[in-house]
C-alpha cells in the first residue's frame, strides 16, 4: 500500500526540483539578485537530507543530480559527485548533530552551496580551462543560500506531495 | 545485528567507492564511461520540459527576436560570403609567384592543440596533389604536404616550417638590396627558444656555418636547389619566410632568428598548394564556400531555462547524439555564431555560450576601412561583463594588425577549429593593433541567447549540395 504514494512522491520531487531550478535561473538572470542568488535547489536537497530515511539518501542524491543536470551545462558526473559528497557528509554528521535543526540546516546549505559551486568551477577549469572560483562570489552564494535555508528550509521540506518521503522513526 | 552492520558497512564502502569514481571521472573524463553515464542522464531531456509553460510567457519576445534576426540573416550571410571570398583571394600568391605553377586552394580545418607542426587541410581537389608539394599562404611559405588522408578524399596533412625536423633552403637579402640580387644561403626550419620568456611569440630558427660575414638582418626567401631538395621543392622558390633579426642576449652573445608574417599557432586559415603545371589535372581551383549550405546544419530546440551557475553561460538543447549533434560543433542562428556544443547525451546536449569562461574559438576580423579580412587567431572567453553585457576575451596577437591606434572591427569565426565553420558573425570589437596578450570586449546581439530554434553544424556538405535557402541557420 505504501509503494504507490512513495513512487508518486519521488516523481513530484522531480517536478518540484524542476520548478525550483527554473525560479533560481530566473533570479540569477535578474539584476536584483545577480550573484547573490541563493542555490534554492540545494536548500531543498539539504532540507530533505535531514528528514528522509537513511536508505533513501542515495536515491535522493540521484534524483537531485538528474533534476539539476536538466538545467545545467556542468558535466552530469560532476553534479552527481558533488551531491553524493554532500549527502555522504550529511550522513556522517547525522550521528552527531540534529540536521533538522534550522541553524544546522542553514549552515549545511551555506557550506554545501559554496562547496558545490567551487567543485563545479574546479571541474570546469580542469576540463575546459575556465576561471578559478572567486572567493567573494562564493561567500555571497553561501550567505544567501544559508539565509534562504534558515527562512524557507522548513517550508521547503513540507512541499505538497513529499510527505511519504519523510521518515517516521529514527532511521 | 552483526548481519545488519555488515550490510550497512558494505553499502557505505560501495557508496564511498562510487563517490570516488565519480569525482575522478569529473576531473579526468574517460569517453567509454561517460557514454555509459549518458543512459543515466537520459531523462534530463524530458525533466526540462516540465517547466515548458514558463517559455510561453516570453514567447512573443522570442518570436520577434527570431523573426528580426532571420530577416537580417540574408544581409549577414551576404556580408560573410563577401568576406570569405576576399579572404580566399588574399590567400592567393601575387602574379609573379604564380607563374609556372598550378594552385590548389585549401582551408585549414584542424590543428592539434599545443602541436605547432601539423595542420589538416580540406582542399578543392586532390587531383595532381602529392607528398612533398609546397604549401603557401599569399606570398608566405607555410610547409609541405606530409600525407594525403586515407579516409577523407578531400583532406591532406601539412607539415609546417615550424616543425622540429623541417628544413627548407633559403636566402637572406640585405635590407638595402631591394632588387634581391645577392642572397646569402642558409637553411630554415623549426623554432628558436624565446629568450625573453615571451611564449606567445614564435620565431623560425636558421641553420648556417658560423662566419663573421654572415648577414644579421634582411628578408628571407625560400630558395631550394633541386638536387638537394624534394621533387617539388623548386616550386616554392621566391616565397617569403619572414624578416631576419639579431638580438643581443642578456648573458652575452646574440641570437639571430626569423620573424614570420604569419601566426602559425592559430592564425593560419587559408592555404594554397603549389603543384607543377599539368595538362591532365584540372586548372587552379578555389574551395567552394559552404558555411551556409542548408544540409550542413541540424535544427534543434533550446529548452526552457538557462544555467544555474552565475558564472556560466549556456542553454540545454533538445537534440543529442541520435540527431547528429556532436561535442564541439558550432551552434548558430541567422548567420550569428551563438556558441559551441558541450556535453552531449543521446537525446540532449549542452550549448556553451560565448560568455562561458574557457570557450575557445578562432576568429577573423574585418577591420574598419579595410577590405581584406585579417586572421586574429584564438580567442578564449573570460565571461560576460554584468555591467554592460559585453563579452570578455583573451586574445594573443602574434602579428600586428595595424599601426598605432586601436581599430574597430567586425569579428567572424575563422578556420582551423574542428566543428566550427568560418564566416559566422561573432560581434563587434575594438582591437589593439600591437602584438601581445590583450583582453578585448566584444558586443554581441544579446537576443541570440533567448532564441528557441537553433542550428548545429553537421559538417561540410558533400559537393553538389544546394546553396543556402531559407532553411538555416
Amino acid at each position: 500500500m505504501t509503494r504507490p504514494p512513495r513512487t508518486l512522491a519521488w516523481i513530484l520531487l522531480v517536478v518540484w526540483f524542476a520548478w525550483i531550478h527554473a525560479a533560481q535561473n530566473w533570479m540569477g538572470q535578474s539584476d536584483f539578485f545577480g550573484l547573490a542568488t541563493p542555490d534554492l535547489s540545494l536548500v531543498l536537497f539539504v532540507g530533505l537530507l535531514g528528514v528522509v530515511r537513511k536508505s533513501d539518501i542515495f536515491l535522493l542524491a540521484l534524483v537531485a543530480a538528474l533534476a539539476r543536470k536538466s538545467f545545467s551545462v556542468d558535466p552530469g558526473v560532476a553534479i552527481l559527485s558533488g551531491l553524493l559528497a554532500l549527502a555522504w557528509l550529511t550522513l556522517l554528521l547525522r550521528n552527531w548533530i540534529e540536521v533538522f535543526n534550522p541553524y544546522w540546516r542553514a549552515f549545511l546549505a551555506a557550506a554545501g552551496a559554496m562547496g558545490l559551486a567551487a567543485w563545479l568551477a574546479l571541474v570546469h577549469l580542469a576540463r575546459e580551462g575556465g576561471a578559478l572560483p572567486q572567493l567573494d562570489a562564493l561567500l555571497l552564494l553561501a550567505f544567501s543560500s544559508g539565509l534562504c535555508a534558515l527562512a524557507l528550509g522548513g517550508w521547503a521540506i513540507r512541499l505538497p506531495g513529499l510527505t511519504p518521503l519523510r521518515r517516521h522513526g529514527p532511521w | 545485528m552483526t548481519r545488519l552492520n555488515e550490510v550497512l558497512s558494505r553499502r557505505r564502502t560501495l557508496y564511498s567507492l562510487l563517490l570516488l569514481v565519480c569525482a575522478g571521472l569529473s576531473l579526468h573524463p574517460l569517453a567509454p564511461l561517460e557514454r555509459g553515464l549518458e543512459v543515466f542522464f537520459l531523462p534530463t531531456r524530458w525533466i526540462a520540459e516540465v517547466v515548458a509553460p514558463l517559455g510561453w510567457l516570453g514567447s512573443r519576445e522570442v518570436r520577434a527576436a527570431e523573426e528580426d534576426l532571420f530577416a537580417r540573416a540574408a544581409a549577414g550571410r551576404g556580408q560573410a560570403l563577401e568576406l570569405l571570398a576576399a579572404e580566399q583571394r588574399a590567400a592567393l600568391p601575387t602574379e609573379e609567384l604564380r607563374a609556372g605553377r598550378r594552385l590548389v586552394h585549401g582551408e585549414v580545418i584542424r590543428r592539434s592543440r599545443g602541436r605547432l607542426d601539423s595542420i589538416a587541410v580540406r582542399v578543392a581537389t586532390r587531383a595532381g596533389l602529392a607528398v612533398g608539394q609546397p604549401v603557401v599562404c599569399g606570398d608566405e611559405f607555410v610547409g609541405r604536404i606530409a600525407d594525403l588522408d586515407s579516409h577523407d578524399a578531400a583532406l591532406i596533412h601539412v607539415e609546417l616550417v615550424t616543425g622540429k625536423g623541417f628544413f627548407v633552403g633559403a636566402e637572406v637579402f640585405a635590407p638595402e638590396d631591394l632588387e634581391r640580387k645577392r642572397g646569402q644561403a642558409l637553411v630554415v626550419g623549426g623554432l628558436t627558444p624565446e629568450p625573453e620568456g615571451k611564449n606567445h611569440e614564435l620565431h623560425l630558427a636558421l641553420h648556417r656555418p658560423r662566419s663573421s660575414r654572415a648577414r644579421t638582418a634582411g628578408a628571407v626567401l625560400v630558395r631550394e636547389i633541386e638536387a638537394y631538395g624534394e621533387l617539388y621543392s623548386r616550386l616554392a622558390t621566391g616565397y617569403s619566410l619572414g624578416q631576419m633579426e639579431t638580438l643581443a642576449l642578456k648573458g652575452g652573445g646574440e641570437l639571430t632568428r626569423i620573424t614570420p608574417e604569419l601566426d602559425f599557432q592559430s592564425g593560419l586559415f587559408q592555404v594554397v598548394v603549389l603543384t607543377p603545371l599539368d595538362p591532365a589535372a584540372t586548372a587552379s581551383r578555389l574551395l567552394e564556400l559552404d558555411t551556409f549550405v542548408d544540409s550542413s546544419w541540424v535544427r534543434v530546440k533550446a529548452l526552457t531555462g538557462g544555467v544555474l551557475s552565475a558564472t556560466r553561460e549556456g542553454r540545454r538543447l533538445s537534440g543529442g547524439r541520435s540527431g547528429g549533434v556532436l561535442p564541439g560543433r558550432a551552434v548558430a542562428f541567422g548567420a550569428h555564431f551563438v556558441g559551441r556544443v558541450g556535453e552531449v547525451s543521446w537525446a540532449s546536449a549542452d550549448l556553451l555560450g560565448l560568455g562561458d569562461p574557457g570557450l575557445r574559438l578562432v576568429a577573423l576580423a574585418q577591420l574598419e576601412g579595410d577590405s581584406v579580412p585579417r586572421p586574429l587567431g584564438e580567442l578564449v572567453a573570460l565571461g560576460r561583463r554584468r555591467s554592460d553585457g559585453r563579452l570578455r576575451f583573451r586574445w594573443t596577437a602574434r602579428v600586428e594588425i595595424g599601426a598605432g591606434a586601436p581599430i574597430r572591427a567586425q569579428l567572424f569565426t575563422g578556420s582551423g577549429e574542428a566543428g566550427v565553420p568560418r564566416g559566422l558573425i561573432i560581434g563587434e570589437a575594438i582591437l589593439p593593433s600591437s602584438r601581445g596578450v590583450h583582453e578585448i570586449l566584444v558586443e554581441q546581439d544579446p537576443r541570440v541567447l533567448q532564441l528557441e530554434e537553433l542550428f548545429v553544424w553537421r559538417g561540410h556538405a558533400a559537393s553538389g549540395a544546394t546553396r543556402p535557402g531559407t532553411g538555416g541557420p
